[in-house]
């Protein structure tokens, strides 16, 4: 009772000033957490489809040093968004202000994607750099948008381990301005206003507690809340459109990229050379994305319209050089010249954001590609390398949703799709064991789609120097060197690439005395053993399809004979089909194991399941046959 | 090749000790665009035949000329003709050119010329790179980055850039590397040093130069000189200038290897550094000075040790306060320590200058190492305590010259404490560092306590012992199902630090379950502790107490357990650099094992005693059997951290003896 008074009494004489002081937390909100927002207020004004302003005040707690990382500044400008009034105050534990950012502090630095040779985008930091603990953090900043086809998005948790106190976001639209929002998770609808002409929605957040990242979580636009702003109409630089459908942002896509396909008459030469007793479609496809593989590399540079339109085709054909976006409008160029529709497609690449929202257009994309649509048949060309196989898209790719820029605006279209079929990796193993434990070994493998990414990129991106340090470092064998290795590609939609590899392995068998001990799985182990004896929170999400086809077989020396043969496994369940069986027969120790899982989703209450699968693969992989020496 | 590193210094003025080599075979023509379709040949190169790029030429030139806005002006012209190979060296076609600035001046890029050279049919063809493709970027306020990729580039291209950069700071002489990441075919740097600038030559690196040349030219310069008065004077300097030039052909790719300081300490360079400067024969004015010199003028300097024993408010309004009842001097002193370690944040390491004031340092808690421990230094004065900084620098940074005081060279700062005649070292910027306990960076050789006798301490990784020790045992239960044991583990100071950090971000029970996987036969730990997680100044100890079932006729049984060394941390075969550990091993484990109730031995490891090199380590592995117990003492003990090239095949193969013993069984037979 006593403790709720003084509470009171503070809150009445410090409800006005707002209190920071840390106490304030609830023990709900301080679980699991680095850093608590205890308040954040974001606040988007939309003037009209040229000018929108964006104001940001946001009050952080950090409880301990690994929620630092919460409490700093940062933010990105460019020449399409200004970046002003950037205030900074700090606090102490009892909420009592300590110091206020100084102007001269702020760090005014290049922004460095570590891809691009150039680009518009900058940023501004600044770190209070405290570290009595807790203590809180205030950052207020005006955003002035120069159009609104980027509008901001309402993300009130950015990270694990942050839980939120209070956090609003406000979206007022002035006469004539409009906006479409995609909800994430919201707890609740928002609040709408008019106001003579304007009208607002105003979203809150209140208490949500701390998360923790989990082994293979769902992505997390999946669970917690988000708001995301895009424009009915707009204004980018000098251009304007409309973005309400997908095939209005598509229209808007083919007003960037007109004109910008005429080809120099020197390389409509080459098309022709290269194309003209050819009659095969597919051919002529594969022959001009060589002719654009060999003639070109990527560079990016993203500057002008937020790095939106593409550099011409001339440009690209002189330089020899482009980004995604140049590469892929040259690429469709090159395939027009040669009478073969192609389109150009945004699609988001990489693993974080994967595809789109079909009923929420909005400019969401990193990444361009080219389709060629013929049907059954449709190719998708990936331009930015020059060493891809036509028409596979792969791990950053495929499986996902993109834009395709058709002649009448965008379409919504699937990007191929990778499963334990075409994601294969076989394997056959010969190797002997001498006597005194060393193994020498010829491996022959094939791999095919995605299972093919990580040899494609030892093949093609590696010096022979920095394979060979991979290769004798990337099995998990102890004390072993690779003596030989050659590759062999097949370029296709499913590429394949054969690996043959001979290796020595000192002491791979362990010999004490008569014993010998050897683990007959060589190379294809399961590693992960994962912890179930914590509760699980999120559904499993497992994003890889694959095949696994392994046969081993290992002589040993004349005179031992099996003590120990480890037990065959079998293990069929909706995580993956598991099988391993060994032989000792004549010497010869034989070792048959197949491994097939699909990308799924698993509910969280079948996270001990799952763990006791990895387990039972785990002990399968790592089992040993013991031989023993006979007497004489 | 040379096992040790050879480093010495030339004064320039001496002119007659030069040794001049007349130039070699294989001197390329330097002429910027003299490229002929020869040069264009598809024949692999003799010194690397895999290379996707090389160097054909890296040429560099600086000289000074006048300026009437200070002293002189830097002017350095760089020109690198590159052949590519292949797609993989396309990365080496994209170039970038540090531009410095500082509050009143900066560096400018002039005469930027770059051309991509291919062979169509019989000619070559150039393209230009264009002005618009050329980006000036200001990265932050203390530099700018020029860049920009060659246009028209094909497997076979041959890249040509030369440009010039204007500097006006003259104490930045271009240090030149011989060496780059593919190889090269010829290095050439040429410096024109006016005798009234004096800088000493430092050379680094594992070859001797294929070409030399010097001579002297008398010049005149008008330059102004800044006497701090309100009056500039320009002023007409006449004055030899020493032109030398060094070239080295056919430099193999710089190689990265594990366990080495810092590969910088291994590369063939040259760098310099202003020594006096002379416009009147008169009044040097000196430049680089001797320690002594040096020394003085660094405990002056206000941004390092002028203020240093001032009376700073912070001491009596934080410090003093944070230490609350102290029981004797040390005790104070380590209560001071421990409130600059626990409050302020390290930034990294920078130079060893203050850019913040001690007060200002106060308010901001945060800074580099070296800001860090002169703020620390300077509360011990405010206590009472006799404390200097002592300036070093760390192993990344490669060796500081210690025949000569070059500041530059210098990165880091530490605190030399002096109490009750006994020395501690400290350092406050690293959060799980103790009292008296210095991070594995700084054990990079000398060090120079600034006082008015510039001491030299050697901070020698040979010094560290880091010594860990494991005791096992192992006890039948008396169920007769199972066994039970426990492990203690005393890992050294350093491994404990490791332990700590990966303690920050895991928890205790993800630790152990991460040992319980390390394990041969399956077992369930059950009691477990750490001790001293939070005592920074000690080695942790690690406990637990675990099962493991009796189930089987036969048990197999790795005896040195989750301790056993699985690699060999020497994988490569050959070796290019001295093999520099952080510190010297000592591992101790030791096993004692009750014989499983109802089994007995089969056959067990034999013991194994072996010598590395008669004294530079052993490693003992020495089991017994009593009847009742297993008693296993495994020892890997090396004598020093630091192996040059020719011993590492038998270094190599020391580790190999270990790997495989310690992979060694015992196996267990039920009685019938």
């Amino acid at each position: 009772m006593k403790y709720l008074m003084i509470c009171l009494v503070l809150f009445a004489t410090e409800s006005k000033a707002q209190s920071y002081a840390a106490f304030f937390i609830p023990d709900s909100l301080r679980k699991n957490a680095v850093a608590v927002c205890r308040l954040e207020e974001k606040k988007v004004e939309i003037f009209s489809s040229s000018k929108a302003i964006v104001r940001n005040r946001y009050v952080i707690t950090v409880l301990n040093p690994h929620g630092d990382g919460y409490g700093n500044y940062s933010n990105h400008y460019d020449k399409l968004r200004k970046l002003n009034n950037i205030n900074g105050t700090l606090y102490d534990a009892l909420g009592k202000k300590i110091k206020s950012m100084q102007k001269k502090d702020l760090l005014d630095m290049a922004y460095n994607d570590e891809i691009s040779l150039m680009t518009d985008d900058r940023m501004k930091r600044f770190s209070f750099n405290h570290t009595s603990y807790p203590y809180t953090v205030e950052f207020t900043d005006e955003e002035q948008l120069n159009g609104t086809f980027f509008l901001p998005s309402w993300n009130p948790v950015p990270g694990q381990k942050f839980s939120v106190q209070h956090s609003s976001f406000e979206v007022v639209l002035h006469e004539g301005a409009d906006v479409r929002f995609k909800e994430l998770n919201v707890p609740e609808k928002p609040i709408e206003k008019v106001a003579g002409k304007q009208k607002s929605y105003v979203w809150t957040l209140k208490d949500f507690p701390a998360y923790e990242r989990e082994w293979f979580q769902p992505a997390p636009e999946n669970f917690l809340p988000n708001v995301y702003l895009a424009p009915v109409e707009f204004t980018i630089g000098n251009y304007t459109g409309k973005m309400d459908t997908w095939e209005n942002l598509g229209k808007f896509i083919l007003q960037l990229n007109a004109g910008k396909d005429a080809l120099p008459p020197a390389i409509a030469a080459d098309v022709k050379r290269l194309i003209g007793n050819v009659s095969n479609r597919e051919e002529k496809i594969r022959l001009l994305y060589e002719y654009l593989q060999q003639n070109t590399r990527y560079i990016s540079i993203q500057m002008g319209i937020g790095g939106w339109q593409p550099f011409d085709a001339s440009y690209v054909a002189t330089k020899r050089y482009g980004d995604c976006k140049a590469l892929s409008n040259y690429m469709v160029s090159l395939l027009k010249e040669a009478g073969i529709t192609a389109h150009y497609v945004l699609i988001n690449s990489g693993e974080a954001r994967r595809g789109l929202w079909e009923d929420f257009p909005a400019p969401y994309f990193n990444h361009a590609v080219v389709c060629v649509p013929s049907g059954k048949d449709t190719l998708w060309l990936e331009c930015t390398s020059q060493t891809i196989s036509p028409g596979y898209m792969g791990s950053s790719t495929g499986n996902r949703k993109a834009l395709m820029i058709a002649d009448h605006g965008g379409v919504v279209v699937n990007s191929p799709l990778y499963t334990a079929k075409e994601n294969r990796q076989v394997r056959k193993i010969q190797a002997q064991v001498d006597e005194s434990g060393n193994l020498k070994a010829s491996l022959n493998t094939r791999f095919s789609g995605i299972e093919q990414e990580t040899q494609h990129y030892l093949l093609h991106n590696n010096t022979a120097a920095m394979r060979e340090k991979y290769l004798n470092q990337s099995l998990d064998l102890p004390n072993y060197s690779v003596e030989a290795i050659r590759y062999n590609e097949t370029k296709s939609s499913i590429p394949e690439i054969e690996e043959y590899m001979e290796l020595k392995a000192t002491n791979y068998a362990t010999i004490t005395g008569k014993r010998m001990f050897i683990t007959p799985n060589l190379v294809n182990k399961v590693s992960t053993r994962p912890d179930a004896s914590k509760p699980r929170k999120y559904a499993v999400v497992y994003p890889h399809s694959f095949t696994h086809a392994d046969t081993v077989e290992i002589s040993v020396p004349a005179g031992y004979e099996p003590e120990s043969i480890p037990k065959d496994v079998t293990v069929d369940n909706p995580f993956g089909k598991y099988s391993i069986r060994f032989e000792v027969k004549d010497n010869v120790i034989r070792m048959y194991r197949r491994y097939t899982r699909e990308a799924a989703t698993y509910p969280a209450s079948s996270y001990a399941d799952l763990a006791a699968f990895y387990h039972a693969l785990y002990q399968a992989d790592h089992s040993r046959v013991v031989l023993v020496k006979q007497s004489e | 090749m040379k096992s040790f590193l050879w480093m010495l210094a030339v004064c320039v003025t001496a002119v007659q000790s030069f040794a001049q080599k007349p130039a070699p075979e294989g001197r390329p023509d330097v002429k910027q665009g003299n490229i002929t379709a020869a040069d264009f040949s598809k024949a692999p190169y003799a010194i690397d035949s895999s290379a996707h790029a090389v160097v054909l030429m890296d040429i560099g030139d600086s000289e000074f000329t006048g300026n009437n806005q200070s002293s002189f002006d830097l002017v350095y012209t760089h020109q690198k003709r590159i052949h590519i190979i292949d797609k993989n060296g396309f990365d080496h076609a994209t170039v970038q050119i540090p531009l410095y600035t500082s509050k009143t001046k900066e560096e400018s890029l002039q005469s930027l010329v770059a051309y991509t050279y291919n062979l169509e049919g019989d000619k070559v063809v150039a393209t230009k790179v264009e002005k618009s493709s050329i980006f000036i970027e200001k990265q932050n306020e203390f530099y700018k980055l020029c860049k920009f990729t060659f246009p028209n580039l094909k497997e076979g291209s041959i890249i040509e850039f030369k440009y010039k950069v204007v500097s006006p700071f003259i104490q930045n002489l271009q240090p030149w590397n011989f060496q780059d990441a593919i190889p090269t075919l010829w290095s050439e740097y040429t410096v024109g040093i006016p005798n009234v600038l004096d800088f000493l030559i430092l050379y680094q690196g594992y070859r001797e130069f294929d070409y030399t040349n010097q001579n002297v030219k008398n010049m005149s310069y008008r330059v102004t000189i800044d006497d701090h008065s309100y009056q500039r004077n320009s002023v007409d300097v006449n004055t030899p200038v020493t032109t030398t030039t060094w070239a080295i052909k056919n430099v193999p790719a710089l190689k990265y290897e594990n366990f080495t300081s810092s590969v910088s300490n291994h590369l063939q360079r040259i760098f310099f550094q202003l020594r006096t400067v002379r416009y009147d024969e008169s009044k040097p004015i000196q430049v680089m000075n001797t320690w002594e010199q040096i020394m003085k003028d660094l405990m002056k300097d206000n941004n390092f040790g002028g203020t240093l024993s001032q009376k700073h408010d912070v001491y009596e309004q934080e410090v003093a306060p944070s230490l609350g009842k102290v029981e004797n001097d040390l005790d104070k002193a380590m209560g001071i320590f421990r409130y600059v370690r626990n409050r302020f944040k390290s930034s990294g390491t920078g130079s060893i200058y203050l850019k913040q004031t001690i007060r200002k340092l106060g308010e901001t808690k945060s800074g580099t190492a070296a800001e860090i421990n002169l703020f620390l230094t300077s509360m011990l004065r405010n206590g009472g305590f006799t404390a200097r900084p002592v300036i070093l620098s760390t192993r990344s940074n490669g060796i500081a010259p210690d025949m000569f005081p070059i500041l530059n060279e210098f990165n880091y700062v530490i605190c030399l404490l002096e109490h009750d005649n006994k020395k501690y070292f400290l350092d406050a910027s690293r959060k799980k560092m103790g009292f008296g306990r210095l991070p594995l960076a700084v054990y990079n050789g000398q060090a120079r306590v600034v006082d008015e006798l510039p001491l030299l301490m050697n901070l020698s990784p040979d010094s560290i012992q880091e010594t860990s020790v494991v005791n096992v045992s192992i006890n039948n239960t008396d169920n007769g199902t199972e066994l039970e044991g426990s492990v203690s583990i005393d890992p050294g100071y350093y491994e404990s630090t490791d332990i700590r950090d990966e303690l920050d971000s895991k928890t205790d029970s993800v630790y152990f379950a991460d040992i319980e996987k390390k394990f041969e036969p399956v077992i369930r730990i059950g009691h477990k502790s750490i001790d001293g997680l939070k005592d920074f100044e000690s080695p942790l100890n690690i406990y637990y107490e675990f099962k493991t079932d009796l189930n089987e006729d036969v048990l197999y049984f790795n005896p040195m357990f989750s301790e056993k060394l699985k690699e060999n941390p020497f994988k490569s075969q050959k070796r290019e650099y001295p093999v520099e550990m952080p510190y010297v091993m000592n591992r101790r484990f030791t096993l004692n094992m009750e014989i499983p109730k109802g089994y007995s031995v089969d056959e067990m490891p034999k013991s194994e005693k072996i010598l590395l090199n008669d004294k530079d380590g052993y490693f003992e592995y020495v089991i017994n059997n009593n009847g009742r117990n297993i008693i296993l003492n495994s020892r890997i003990m090396l004598a020093k951290s630091t192996f040059l090239n020719a011993d590492y095949e038998p270094l190599r193969a020391f580790f190999g003896v270990i790997v495989k013993k310690h992979a060694e069984m015992i196996v267990f037979k039920k009685n019938k």
